[in-house]
């Protein structure tokens, strides 16, 4: 029987490529790349990860589509070997970002199975974390050694311009389409990567990176489901994201919030200026708010002529109003009759574009804000962090809103905005006013105080769900312990945009 | 100008507020678009606390509404707000005379066993709750039983740290009735008002600004001139 975590040459062997030096050259070189880029972040797993039964999944040859199908999904296929998915759950996150970056890697090296892929990341873990000193340092010393003919194999391969982003092969959600319309937000509504897996994009240059994730909040809440949404798309030179938190009072907002932020994303996928001044930025991104306000009239319009079973069943959530009031609360939102009733479909909105380092000028990033939100920007050099908008704590009520109606055309005309260069080593940081509840301090400064062991992973083993799952449990255990603690009262939502310190490839 | 908040009590998920209309639906009712305002009226108000409980795994409000004639029509007891179908929320002057008596002890009976159903939720603080708010609306004299004795049951409700506010409004009654029958049925008082008929949907729309924001009975009614 294999020891999990030992697939050291003497107890597993050799047939199953436990032995870097005998590996296929496309493997080595894979290997070496993603040593090189990500080995720094699982130093210190030795002892602690399971991989060895990577080495039995590559050597069953899987395809590689297989491998992108799972990457995207993040969820080992079930017709895996068993103790390979075992070892997959065990691993989590570093695995996921392991085999995405290979992916990245294998048009410019020829590899065109799964297996290759499976294999070289198996070897940087057996490098990482063999119990036997001898091979990690072995294997180290090698890869290291053969960083610079991997380096030489991607520029005689230099990176392909595809019709679309490179990123498609790691997507987590479904690419976005030249246009976002309703019956895409109708389909999409029931998978959710945000919440389910949270979501990982890179530029094709790897410079900018952006972790994103929404959660129902702690349980002492007692929040009915989660009506945060987030998205983001990464495009050459720049990433694109949207953040939006249902309005609790509104009918339908967890489908609206999905929705006005996949409308977003998509608007600024397909229109935003790559390098444009602050003001076709801010148009850019008040067009994209008002694509999105344009996109749940319509699905609300939609749903309204047609309120059959399985829609309704779609934008309800988990709200058990009854049809008939829900029609009610729809209709009032197009045609106002009762003004103190809210507009259904309602959600706030942030909406960002960050562009990579260009002609000698810094990384930017352009935000707009309706109603409420977080945006801070959290400097790498001096760990300092500044908010780009006001924000208050305790204030509950919005006044603008992303929805049908007048309200919120006046909302786009309300819009703010905000700009902010960003060095390399610094971080966007997006969220929902869940994160901003029981506390007077900048995000940052709370996640790190509150969750320090977690927040100290993010962006390296703990992914932004990671984060809110632990802020959540936090929040939780603080007001078990204190009774009246209040933290991070609310849904919550993370976006974290990182300014890479250097170019892969 | 409003009167001093005299609570500061606010309903929430561990301390909700048991809010109980009782409307006349008698004949008289349809004088003068009375049903219609006050169905508008009614609707609105649910909907608006419809909307304050929505996203929330609990729930801030208990309702119980009911219409009276020669008997009493329940429209909704012990009621969740997402669980209260506006569209049943009707009015027409169909109901016959005007029998306050069972009205009251039907709104007794419901705010009994509302109570008893807070007071099994596992963090209810009933010492936080608002206290029960009843209003109760009629247009003409009662046609039934005496009400003192149904009214005093009424009031005499107790809960920790509260009673039961009830809040009489007459629709255009007559001053003898107004005088002997609602200052009877309210639970003070200045709880007992006489409003114009035009002016029920308006009072309507107070009760659910009182009942949303957490203000008080009191403060209600003193918006409202009285004869």
């Amino acid at each position: 029987m294999i020891p999990a975590n030992d697939a050291s040459p003497a107890r597993l062997s050799a047939k199953l490529g436990t032995r870097l030096e005998q590996s296929s050259r496309a493997v080595q070189l894979l290997a070496a790349l993603l040593y090189d880029e990500l080995g720094g972040s699982l130093n210190g797993e030795g002892g602690r990860v399971k991989f060895a039964a990577l080495f039995l999944l590559a050597e069953e040859k899987p395809g590689l589509a297989d491998v992108r199908e799972a990457v995207a999904q993040r969820v080992a296929p079930p017709h895996w070997l068993a103790p390979s998915t075992r070892n997959i759950i065990a691993l989590g996150p570093p695995f996921w970002d392991l085999l995405e970056e290979a992916l990245r890697y294998v048009q410019r090296l020829d590899i065109d199975d799964g297996g290759t892929v499976i294999h070289a990341t198996a070897l940087v873990l057996q490098t990482v974390a063999s119990h036997v000193p001898e091979i990690r340092a072995a294997n180290s010393a090698y890869l290291e050694s053969i960083v610079p003919q991997a380096r030489q194999a991607l520029r005689t391969h230099p990176e392909p311009v595809p019709a679309q982003t490179p990123m498609e092969d790691v997507e987590q959600e479904p690419t976005h389409a030249r246009a976002f319309g309703v019956d895409r937000a109708f389909s999409s509504a029931g998978y959710r990567p945000d919440e389910s897996t949270g979501v990982l994009r890179r530029t094709p240059s790897g410079i900018l990176r952006v972790r994103l994730a929404t959660h129902r909040g702690p349980s002492y809440a007692n929040l009915r489901e989660n009506q945060d949404a987030a998205s983001a798309d990464a495009g050459d030179g720049r990433v694109v994201f949207a953040l939006a938190d249902g309005v609790s009072t509104s009918y339908g907002s967890r489908f609206a919030a999905w929705t006005a932020v996949q409308a977003a994303v998509a608007h600024l996928s397909n229109h935003a200026p790559l390098d444009g001044s602050e003001i076709a930025m801010r148009a850019a991104l008040r067009e994209a708010a008002d694509a999105a306000r344009r996109l749940v009239t319509e699905c609300l319009t939609r749903a309204l002529a047609n309120l059959d079973e399985d829609t309704w069943n779609l934008i309800r959530g988990a709200e058990p109003l009854p049809l008939s009031n829900a029609r009610l609360f729809m209709d009032n939102t197009l045609k106002p009759k009762i003004a103190s009733v809210g507009p259904a479909f309602a959600s706030t909105l942030v909406a960002g574009i960050v562009t990579e380092p260009r002609d000698g000028r810094p990384a930017c990033a352009s935000v707009l804000r309706i109603g409420d939100g977080a945006v801070e920007v959290w400097r790498g050099a001096d760990l300092s962090a500044r908010s780009l908008f006001e924000v208050d704590h305790a204030e509950t009520v919005i006044s603008a809103a992303i929805c049908p109606g007048p309200v919120g055309e006046q909302s786009i005309g309300s819009a703010q905005f905000a700009r902010a260069d960003l060095d390399p080593g610094d971080d966007l940081i997006v969220s929902s006013d869940g994160l901003t509840r029981g506390h007077s301090d900048l995000i940052i400064t709370t996640l790190r105080n509150t969750i320090p062991d977690v927040f100290s992973k993010f962006d390296e083993r703990s992914s932004a769900l990671d984060v809110l799952t632990a802020a959540a449990a936090r929040a939780e255990e603080l007001h078990r312990q204190e009774g009246e603690g209040r933290l991070f009262e609310d849904n919550l939502a993370l976006v974290r945009i990182t300014v890479r310190r250097r170019s892969l490839g | 100008m409003l009167a001093q908040r005299i609570t500061t009590k606010v309903a929430n998920s561990q301390s909700p507020q048991i809010v109980t209309i009782v409307v006349d639906d008698s004949g008289s009712m349809s004088a003068d678009s009375k049903c219609t305002q006050a169905t508008e009226a009614l609707k609105q108000l649910v909907m608006e606390v419809q909307g304050g409980n929505m996203g929330s795994g609990g729930y801030r409000y208990l309702v119980n509404i009911a219409k009276f004639g020669d008997e009493v029509t329940p429209l909704a007891e012990c009621a969740t707000p997402d669980t209260i179908d506006v569209d049943k929320l009707n009015l027409n002057g169909e109901s016959g005379g005007t029998d306050m008596a069972p009205a009251l002890e039907w709104a007794s009976g419901v705010i009994d066993r509302s109570l008893k159903q807070l007071r099994a939720l596992p963090k209810f603080k009933e010492e936080a709750s608002p206290n029960p708010i009843v209003v109760f609306f009629s247009d003409g004299e009662n046609t039934g039983p005496d009400v003192a004795a149904p009214a005093q049951k009424l009031k005499s409700i107790k809960m920790v740290g509260g009673n039961v506010d009830v809040v009489a409004c007459g629709i255009g009654m007559t001053q003898d009735a107004f005088e002997n029958v609602m200052k009877v049925i309210a639970s003070k008082e200045e709880l007992a008002l006489n409003i114009d008929p035009s002016e029920l949907g308006s009072f309507i729309a107070e009760v659910k600004k009182t009942v949303i924001h957490g203000g008080s009975a009191v403060d209600l009614v003193q918006q409202f001139d009285n004869p």
